[in-house]
């Protein structure tokens, strides 16, 4: 797309948003309030605390893939700081695990004899370990891949003990296209379905079951959750953080501050964004080369050539790259023709949060995909990085006491919409 | 059979029997764990022991005896034996 005289270009460019006279985003929802955000939602305790018995113990978290738990008996464990039962308790472990029968189950990860935790896995690892059966290793106490108590140590000696009633505690637990969501409320108000419905009817045929994890990051970083959040769904930021990795990408001469082509609105704090790729940018060498012989990391500059990948670019936009899924309340899913990024943000307090990105690729289906694969992912992590790195000198500078409130551009529609959001369930 | 590996046989009276190959030929125990209810015949075989599915528990294959906690009380073995038929026997008191 190097030659701009084209007529293809021209038609492509007529479709872009009017920026030069038009903020597109508030006319198309011009009810939002678009003034200043205190800051208090992002430093206070209290709110906090709110944050967690409304949201994070009353919807439908994401917990991991089903390609990690291909067989029976594999799980993983998951420690979920955000439901923890009081403010100062200590965190609860989750087990979540693909039964004997196939069938993918979450539990506490707590045995019912005297609540020792069972597996202990370290939940940071990504690891799938494989059980016939979950057995405690205090006194032994067994139980089977469905949760249910199987055999107790000395049976004999216990009074009145009904095995039936002391199973490992259940959690609801539901898949949608391979991403396992849990939910602590003992009667969830809403079916995942119902929770997720925009992003579920938007992505409905995109391949989600045929995208395998190529790379996987963590990071505890002292900054709130949604404050996270907000590094990844703006581009507002992409000319100045990502100044060493990719700005050519996504800034030039039609969009030198990476506004975002078109953004949705959607009930429950559902919201996408789409973002463009600059038709300037000339790849370097390798990425030539390695978009020949496989699937890059964002989409070829191409307007419409979703198909194998149903569901991206909702608007049709020009110069599509890839759009930004925040699936409330702590998900973003970035999919892209080739794969998709995700981003997990788990609050551990009111200022401190453990991110989770991922890069997903299509099965590789030749040995080239793979090469391709490698540098799409080894690019992405750097850029990850750049995404992290402002987050924690934005908590000191929003706990500072020297800044009252967030002022917030017509691009920044999803931090404001995921902080509108909030404060409406957390005060509703 | 696959050697190093165990199954489960149900004779026509009495306990289950786990069956046993090993490079060397194939050896029968019980096959309930001696420490609680689990049947070692979904154990898994290390050297030439069986590892108890439930606590971790061994015995060794041959002679039926506890090689680690928290199994203390040795396994009832039985004789099998490789007929010239390909079937295999077992020696069964009863
Ligand atoms: S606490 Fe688990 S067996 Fe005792
Ligand atoms: S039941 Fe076999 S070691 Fe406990
Ligand atoms: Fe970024």
């Amino acid at each position: 797309m190097s030659n701009h005289s084209t007529e293809a270009f021209e038609a492509l460019k007529q479709r872009l948003p009017d920026w030069a006279n038009r903020r597109p985003i508030a006319e198309r929802y011009p009810d939002m309030d678009y003034g200043p955000l205190p800051v208090t939602p992002y430093i206070c305790e209290e709110f906090f605390e709110q944050e967690r018995a409304k949201i994070f113990k009353k919807m439908w978290l994401y917990v991991g893939r089903v390609e990690r738990l291909p067989k029976a008996g594999d799980y993983f464990t998951q420690v979920i700081e955000a439901v923890r039962v009081n403010k100062n308790s200590t965190s609860p472990s989750f087990i979540i695990c693909r039964d004997n029968n196939g069938e993918i189950r979450a539990f506490y990860n707590t045995c019912q004899h005297r609540g020792t935790t069972v597996c202990w896995n370290n939940h940071e690892t990504w690891d799938t370990a494989n059980r016939k059966y979950f057995t405690c290793r205090f006194h032994g106490w067994v139980y089977n891949t469905d949760g249910s108590l199987r055999s107790v140590p000395d049976e004999k000696l216990f009074f009145n003990l009904d095995k039936t009633t002391r199973g490992l505690k259940p959690v609801h637990c539901a898949v949608w296209k391979d991403f396992i969501f849990i939910n602590v409320d003992p009667s969830p108000r809403q079916t995942l379905l119902e929770q997720i419905k925009p992003h579920a009817e938007q992505l409905k045929d995109f391949p989600f079951e045929r995208i395998r994890r190529r790379g996987i990051w963590t990071a505890t970083v002292n900054v709130n959750w949604k404050a996270a959040i907000d590094a990844f769904q703006e581009g507002y930021h992409v000319g100045t953080v990502h100044a060493a990795t990719l700005p050519e990408a996504f800034c030039g001469s039609l969009n030198p501050y990476c506004r975002p082509t078109s953004a949705r609105i959607f009930p429950q704090g559902n919201r996408s964004v789409t973002f463009m790729v600059s038709p300037d940018f000339t790849p370097p060498a390798v990425e030539n080369w390695v978009r020949r012989r496989g699937a890059s990391w964002y989409a070829a500059a191409s307007g419409d050539s979703g198909s194998e990948f149903p569901g991206v670019n909702p608007d049709n936009d020009p110069f599509y790259a890839f759009d930004v899924h925040g699936v409330f309340p702590n998900l973003l899913v970035d999919p892209f023709i080739g794969g998709f990024y995700g981003h997990e943000f788990w609050p551990i307090s009111v200022n401190k949060t453990r991110w989770i990105g991922s890069i997903n690729f299509l099965a590789p289906q030749k040995p080239s995909d793979l090469i391709a694969n490698e540098h799409g992912k080894t690019l992405l992590r750097d850029a990850f990085r750049e995404d992290t790195v402002t987050l924690e000198a934005t908590q000191v500078g929003l706990e500072s006491g020297a800044i009252e409130t967030a002022v917030l551009c017509d691009m920044e529609i999803a931090p404001r919409h995921l902080y509108n959001s909030v404060v409406a369930l957390v005060n509703g | 059979m696959a050697v190093n590996s165990v199954r489960q046989f149900v004779p026509p009276t009495g306990p289950t029997v786990a069956v046993y190959r090993l490079a060397d030929g194939y050896f029968a125990t019980d096959d309930r764990c001696t420490h609680g209810e689990a049947e070692l015949s979904e154990g898994d075989i290390e050297g030439d022991e069986i590892v108890c599915p439930f606590h971790l528990g061994k015995f060794a294959i041959r002679t039926g005896e506890p090689t680690a906690a928290p199994c203390f009380a040795a396994l009832r073995c039985h004789r099998v034996t490789l007929a010239e038929d390909g079937n295999l026997y077992l020696d069964w008191p009863e």
